[in-house]
């Protein structure tokens, strides 16, 4: 029986050993694997004498799309470092500058994004390049429609899509040479295209121009609406809206799938990837842009000159192929404002330069979400007549709104 | 309209062949034996429940009892309260159930016992998660903002074999469960369950009146969960949870088929009195894991739960002709740790792993402590009391961003029981009561707007953990002697009431009929 007893004791003691984790340490199952991040910054070519101030770096880790913003108030030259767990991150920097030009000191502030980091080593160096930030008041993408309405018996209806631009500024613009442009890569494909143009120009896969000849004046606050064809859609949809009183459509001439030709003013057509009706993408994966072409620039020495040959590595298991493709660019210089789109559940990357629009706004959080059909992505208003603008599309746009081809921005 | 398993329809052929091959099994063996009052009043017993866990060791339930048994039951139980206790497990449900067991002692020490029960069950108003189990998988389930009533079947099977050698009996014991739930409303779930476990145990006579038991335990557990939409309009965004609120955001949104996969092993040692007065003890512990993948991508495997769970028991038990009683203290250690894998940018669908984080945290700690003694009073009537104390630690970590819950509280309660039997049949009567008090609590969630779903899930949840809690359960069973006093027709009639924060309330209704032998 004293086996017996020495069991029990045994037992008791374990019995305690149990009370015993109570007072353990709450955090000691929980591990996380930090990285010492130096961050470079390369100051924009122009600049000489850069020092940065009030630096702040937002860091978006794309596991949990939870957000992190680390500041930095002191004066530096060109680095700084911080800590992270290993993840997959987005990167944006933004600090206040001092810097020389013609011998005198100016101010300004910088702005740099890095995207889909792999911090996986102990310690990690980034270098990021940044540019400079001026608010430009010139036109604006105010509202785009891309998502197509849905018909009373539930089918899609896509003929009804809509670009708002709205002159920001605080002076009647000439809209002239204005012309809209959609991606040719999407937002929801990420690959590594030779060669990579992102710095200076964009690669578009359509390009229609607001027509040259008489100019077009837009009061400050005022708008233009472009459509696909300016009709009244309620007849053949009664959720849809009478486009009527539109400026301008896009008309696709071709023998094979005629496009529907109003007495509204054609926009000129300097380039579209589809040899039928191009339609803006009613999924929301591609990026677009509002730029200026240069009144030098024809359609005709557009088409000649502006040509992009790129090609990309398809894999698809053990399979490889180089994929050559051909599409069209958009030097960043024309462009006076871009937005990019897309879906969280789908998003990889953004297609375009970070200068241009740092971000995405979206209708839809899944893919082809049937409840955003008649939503449309609006830019926020500020006062006096102004639109928010920060080349920021997630914090410039409202997402998922009603869409309304005459909405006010300002009472 | 949504169409059903039809694994079900064979599992259901198998339940009933099953439940009908013991039962019948046990009315020929059972007949010649010892009065069927008495082994439902000894089955019933509080004692008998008392130290019920010792018997999970599959050898030491060839000591279990020294009759043979057959039991088949029916039973129904309802509940449908305004709001939920806990959200992931729904406002109440409408259970029917079929039950099956039997006990049967066989020539030359050896010893055969079986279980088999089909559900069916509808559970009201679920938020917060789509996968079923949640209990076991918690927190790494799929949910969406909607949630809503699930309709669930499940099967059980179980079945032991002890033999005795001298001083050594061996025993070998298998079960298998099968679930299916689905929803027939957007969302639709539907998931499937799997579940096989097999123990092999002994035990050793020490001396004239101990046994030392052992045991090991493998469990393998695998649940397929996708969810449909039949009307695109009613699309939204599905969410992989992580801890506390959090969701795999990355892959939020229609990754809608994944399954989770796992083992469990458990190692059990003890020692307890047979037929004598004395101390007990024994100790289990359990170790688990369980992974989800993503099927839409490649099998992606997103998390890994590790579960360890140590109980220590200790009794001391005195039977005496008229009186007996018994002493129990029960400590329960549990700690769940997932670790989430973060993936780089994927290349063809593939995504490289780029760091494993410990990330998840859980730990709690029970503690209990009881007491039972029972008094056989005139004329076959007996009479037990159980009170009990128990004190509990929950603690739930997540540290990027840094979110937190955590409570003490500390329970009180006494069961009451009394078994009168009569010439033509046994009445017996169940009272409890008990009473939760919160000591101390803790709930850190900064980043998540009070207006978010998730936070009035994890707020709710907190607040009727924490707060006060009372429950009241009334339970009577009458036997009837049929079939020349070898068998009882039997109606259990069971009401529970439950008083939580302010006005949530529960009531629960359950009937069982049933005959034993």
């Amino acid at each position: 029986m004293n086996n017996v007893k020495n069991l029990m004791v045994i037992a008791l003691l374990l019995l305690s050993s149990v009370t015993g984790f109570t007072s353990c340490n709450d955090d000691d199952n929980v591990e996380l694997n930090y990285v010492d991040i130096g961050l470079v910054c390369t100051p924009p070519d122009n600049l000489e004498g850069v020092k940065m101030n009030k630096i702040i770096i937002q860091l978006t880790d794309k596991t949990t799309m939870q957000t992190r913003d680390i500041a930095f108030n002191d004066t530096i030259d060109s680095s700084v470092h911080f800590n992270v767990k290993k993840g997959l991150y987005d990167l944006s920097l933004t600090a206040n500058i001092t810097y020389q030009t013609d011998g005198h000191e100016k101010t300004g502030q910088i702005c740099g994004t890095l995207q889909s980091i792999e911090v996986i080593q102990q310690k990690t160096t980034l270098d990021i390049s940044t540019y400079l930030y001026e608010v430009q008041h010139n036109f604006v993408l105010a509202e785009i429609f891309f998502r197509g309405s849905l018909t009373p018996e539930g089918k899609s209806y896509s003929a009804d899509k809509y670009f708002r631009l709205y002159n920001n500024s605080s002076e009647a613009l000439d809209a002239q040479g204005l012309a809209i442009a959609e991606s040719e890569f999407s937002s929801t494909t990420k690959r590594e295209y030779t060669p990579n143009i992102i710095d200076s120009d964009m690669a578009i896969g359509a390009l229609y121009m607001i027509p040259r000849g008489t100019p077009i004046w837009v009061e400050p606050g005022g708008s233009l609406l472009l459509v696909d064809v300016a009709k009244d859609h309620t007849e053949a949809n009664s959720n849809s809206f009478d486009e009527r009183e539109a400026d301008f459509e896009w008309y696709d001439d071709n023998p094979y799938y005629p496009d529907v030709d109003t007495e509204t003013p054609n926009l000129v057509k300097l380039y579209c990837y589809t040899l039928s009706i191009w339609t803006p993408h009613s999924r929301g994966y591609k990026s677009y842009a509002l730029a200026q072409i240069p009144a030098s620039v024809t359609p005709e020495n557009y088409v000649e000159n502006y040509k992009y040959n790129y090609s990309y590595e398809f894999v698809n298991g053990d399979f490889h192929r180089t994929m050559n493709q051909e599409s069209y660019r958009l030097p960043n210089s024309w462009i006076v404002d871009a937005v990019n789109l897309s879906v969280e559940s789908e998003f990889q990357w953004i297609p375009i330069h970070p200068s241009l629009d740092k971000s995405y706004t979206y209708c839809g959080k899944i893919n082809d979400s049937k409840t955003t059909y008649g939503m449309s992505v609006r830019r926020k208003t500020l006062p006096n007549n102004f639109l928010q603008d920060t080349n920021n599309s997630a914090i410039d746009f409202l997402p998922e709104q009603i869409a309304d081809p005459y909405f006010k921005f300002h009472n | 309209m949504y169409k059903k398993p039809t694994i079900k329809h064979q599992l259901l052929v198998q339940v009933i062949s099953c439940i009908g091959c013991l039962f019948l099994l046990s009315i020929i063996e059972v007949k010649a034996e010892s009065n069927v009052i008495e082994k439902t009043k000894q089955r019933s017993s509080l004692s008998n429940l008392y130290l019920h866990s010792f018997y999970n060791n599959a050898a030491l339930r060839f000591y279990q009892y020294d009759f043979s048994y057959g039991q088949l039951a029916v039973k129904s139980s309802f509940q449908h309260d305004k709001e939920p206790v806990v959200m992931q497990y729904g406002s109440g449900f409408l259970l029917h159930s079929l039950h099956t067991e039997g006990y049967k002692i066989l020539p030359n020490q050896r010893k055969i016992w079986g279980y088999a029960t089909y559900k069916r069950e509808t559970t009201y108003a679920i938020q917060g998660t789509e996968s079923s189990d949640y209990a076991m998988l918690r927190p790494y389930v799929i949910a969406d903002s909607v949630g809503g009533d699930m309709q669930q079947e499940e099967y059980l099977f179980s079945g032991g074999y002890a033999q005795q050698f001298g001083p050594y009996t061996f025993a070998v014991q298998m079960g298998y469960r099968a679930l299916i739930a689905y929803r027939e409303v957007d969302p639709r779930p539907k998931n499937t369950v799997g579940q096989l476990q097999l123990q092999i145990a002994g035990t050793l006579q020490l001396g004239a009146h101990h046994l030392l038991g052992g045991s090991i335990g493998l469990e393998k557990y695998n649940q397929d969960n996708s969810l449909k939409f039949y009307d695109d309009l009613k699309t939204i965004p599905l969410y992989h949870m992580t801890g506390l609120g959090m969701d795999y955001a990355r892959f939020a949104g229609n990754n809608n088929n994944h399954s989770t996969q796992g083992y469990t092993y458990t190692t059990q040692l003890s020692i307890q009195p047979h037929h004598a007065n004395g101390w007990g003890g024994k100790l289990e512990w359990q170790q688990a894991s369980l992974e989800k993948v993503l099927n839409n991508s490649n099998n992606l495997p997103l998390h890994t739960l590790s579960k360890h769970h140590t109980t220590a028991t200790i009794f001391y038990q005195h039977k005496g002709a008229k009186r007996e009683w018994s002493t129990q203290w029960v400590g329960h250690y549990r700690k769940h740790t997932g670790k989430e894998n973060v993936f780089g940018d994927p290349s063809s669908a593939s995504y490289p792993l780029i760091a494993t984080d410990k990330m998840y945290g859980l730990k709690k700690t029970d503690l209990e402590w009881s007491f039972l003694f029972t008094q056989k009073g005139r004329k076959k009537a007996i009479y037990a009391i159980q009170p009990y104390v128990r004190y509990e630690n929950i603690s739930e970590h997540y540290p990027s961003p840094f979110r937190k819950s955590a409570y003490k509280n500390a329970e009180v309660g006494i069961t009451a029981q009394v078994q009168k039997s009569f010439q033509k049949g046994l009445l017996q009567c169940v009272a409890h009561f008990s009473q939760r008090k919160n000591i101390t609590q803790t709930f850190v969630i900064e980043d998540l707007s009070p207006t978010n779903f998730r936070y009035s899930w994890l707020s709710h949840n907190f607040q009727t953990a924490t707060g006060s809690k009372t429950q009241v359960e009334l339970s009577t069973r009458y036997d009837w002697l049929i079939g020349h006093k070898q068998q009882t027709f039997y109606l259990k009639a069971t009401y529970k009431q439950g008083w939580y924060i302010e006005q949530i309330k529960t009531s629960n209704y359950s009937l069982h009929l049933g005959i034993t032998i």
